[in-house]
């Protein structure tokens, strides 16, 4: 269900996070500078190669991955491709106010636009998501400069989100066995219950972990060691050169 | 509601991070200094981020036979305050853009202003007033996570119309048709958020006084001390 299933066992998993953090930085930039459709289109392919042909992610569950922002990327171009009181196209009228809808030209060449770079900078997320575990982007974070205190918080939501799903899956079994879930209103009952609970778990584990922390010689910040992956020249200069020649070529193109 | 990955042009989505930079910022430096007489906090913060998570991956019992999915918002702006939603949210965003393919990297910024700032400010803001003027907490409990959906909803809709004028009616045309498409999903999920908030709620004072004591909500009974 989650994409770190696979960012813990592909083929990418142990190359250096900074080099593919370096490459997906670099496409994201690539894909929202994009000035024609092709170029964000040559993002998305070259992202999509490399994350099939390179990590090894099975093409099926990332073609079930890139169904994921359907729902938004449909009404987005669709307010966008579609304009009231005027336009080119007329499509009919509004049910109700009666006001007349147009397709206009100019919202077709702008969504087809919008529509390639939000696939190109997708795959770019995917790509990340999809190669290195959170463990490690967090550590990538950490060479940022990124407050310690905000790494801290989450490296300890990371690993208390599986841990509350587990029970919250648990706790809705025994719920939709009991028919919890047959009406609306025992629904949000249900459901209720299942969210009071899980935030008294969440609460009574939080005290624990902090008095386990304490008796362990907790005092101010967490500490945890990170792997030592191999530095790569030639990777990081390989990252570097794809991604700032995709960089160009959205320039240019 | 998130904007999905590389929706919003590269100058938008620079600014609107820039505009939730000083927010998150001014969450952690609260927070820090929260944790410092209180240092048993960071757990719960940390902790209450993977709650936010969870609850946010939950399916809510559908009315109009569409999928959604609470935000979280009201409820922890209640229980943790408008400070630390911030860089809570920042936190929650960021794994639901890497583990759910929700939202996105270059759109951060953006959905930590809507669903991180305005949303736990309106959130909070008409809870307080309503313990002012003694609302029934039930009532203002459901006011304050609907309307702050709904004002997370409509910045959501100012971010894509400011991004994405209309040719011809401009940007108020076209944050009426953004607001107008994304209604259909956005209505009734403020008014399920509103209701199931007040149902947690509820559940919570009967059965965890204490634990909210802990959060300065509500007094402990006679005798349990925290």
């Amino acid at each position: 269900m989650l994409l770190d299933v696979y960012a813990y066992g592909n083929r990418w998993r142990y190359l250096n996070p900074a080099e593919k953090g370096l490459l997906t930085g670099l496409a994201l930039v690539a894909a929202l500078m994009a000035r024609s459709p092709l170029a964000a289109g040559v993002v998305f392919a070259c992202m999509t190669a490399l994350t099939i042909g390179g990590a090894g992610i099975p093409l099926l569950a990332y073609l079930r991955l890139l169904l994921f922002p359907a729902g938004f990327l449909l009404a987005g171009v669709a307010s966008l491709v579609v304009s009231f009181g005027g336009g080119d196209i007329p499509l009919g009228t509004l049910p109700w106010v009666g006001l007349p809808v147009f397709l206009s030209k100019a919202g077709l060449v702008q969504a087809a636009l919008v529509l390639a770079r939000s696939l190109g900078a997708v795959s770019a997320l995917y790509f990340l998501a999809l190669t290195t575990p959170m463990t490690e982007i967090i550590g990538l974070l950490r060479r940022l400069r990124v407050p310690a205190l905000l790494l801290e918080l989450m490296v300890l939501a990371y690993r208390q989100i599986f841990v509350f799903l587990q029970i919250a899956r648990e706790m809705r079994t025994a719920q939709a066995s009991r028919l919890g879930y047959g009406t609306l209103g025992n629904g949000f009952r249900s459901l209720a219950a299942l969210g009071a609970n899980l935030y008294l778990r969440a609460h009574q584990r939080s005290m624990l972990l902090h008095r386990s922390l304490v008796c362990r010689g907790y005092e101010d910040d967490l500490r945890w060691q990170e792997r030592d992956y191999p530095r790569s020249t030639r990777n990081l200069l390989l990252a570097a050169a794809l991604g700032g020649g995709l960089v160009v070529l959205a320039l240019l193109m | 509601m998130h904007i999905m990955e590389g929706f919003l042009p590269v100058e938008h989505a620079l600014g609107w991070g820039a505009a939730s930079l000083p927010f998150v910022a001014l969450g952690l430096r609260a927070i820090k200094r929260k944790v410092r007489e209180n240092p048993e906090l960071k757990m719960l913060i940390g902790v209450s981020a993977a709650f936010t998570f969870v609850l946010s991956a939950l399916k809510l019992p559908s009315v109009t036979g569409s999928c959604s999915h609470p935000t979280g918002t009201g409820l922890g702006a209640v229980l943790f305050g408008p400070l630390a939603m911030a860089p809570m949210a920042a936190i929650v965003l960021l794994f639901q853009a890497l583990l759910l393919a929700h939202g996105g990297l270059t759109t951060l910024g953006a959905n930590i202003f809507s669903m991180g700032i305005v949303g736990p400010l309106v959130a909070y803001a008409l809870f307080r007033a309503g313990r002012l003027v003694k609302l029934p907490q039930g009532l203002t409990l459901f006011l304050a996570a609907t309307l702050a959906d709904l004002a997370t909803y409509l910045t959501t809709s100012l971010q894509l119309a400011l991004a994405f004028p209309d040719p011809i009616g401009g940007f108020a045309a076209s944050l009426a048709k953004f607001a107008g498409i994304f209604a259909i999903t956005q209505i009734p999920l403020a008014v399920s958020e509103g209701l199931l908030t007040v149902l947690i709620f509820n559940v919570l004072v009967k059965h965890s006084a204490r634990e909210l004591h802990d959060l300065g909500l509500q007094p402990a009974r006679e005798g349990v001390r925290p």
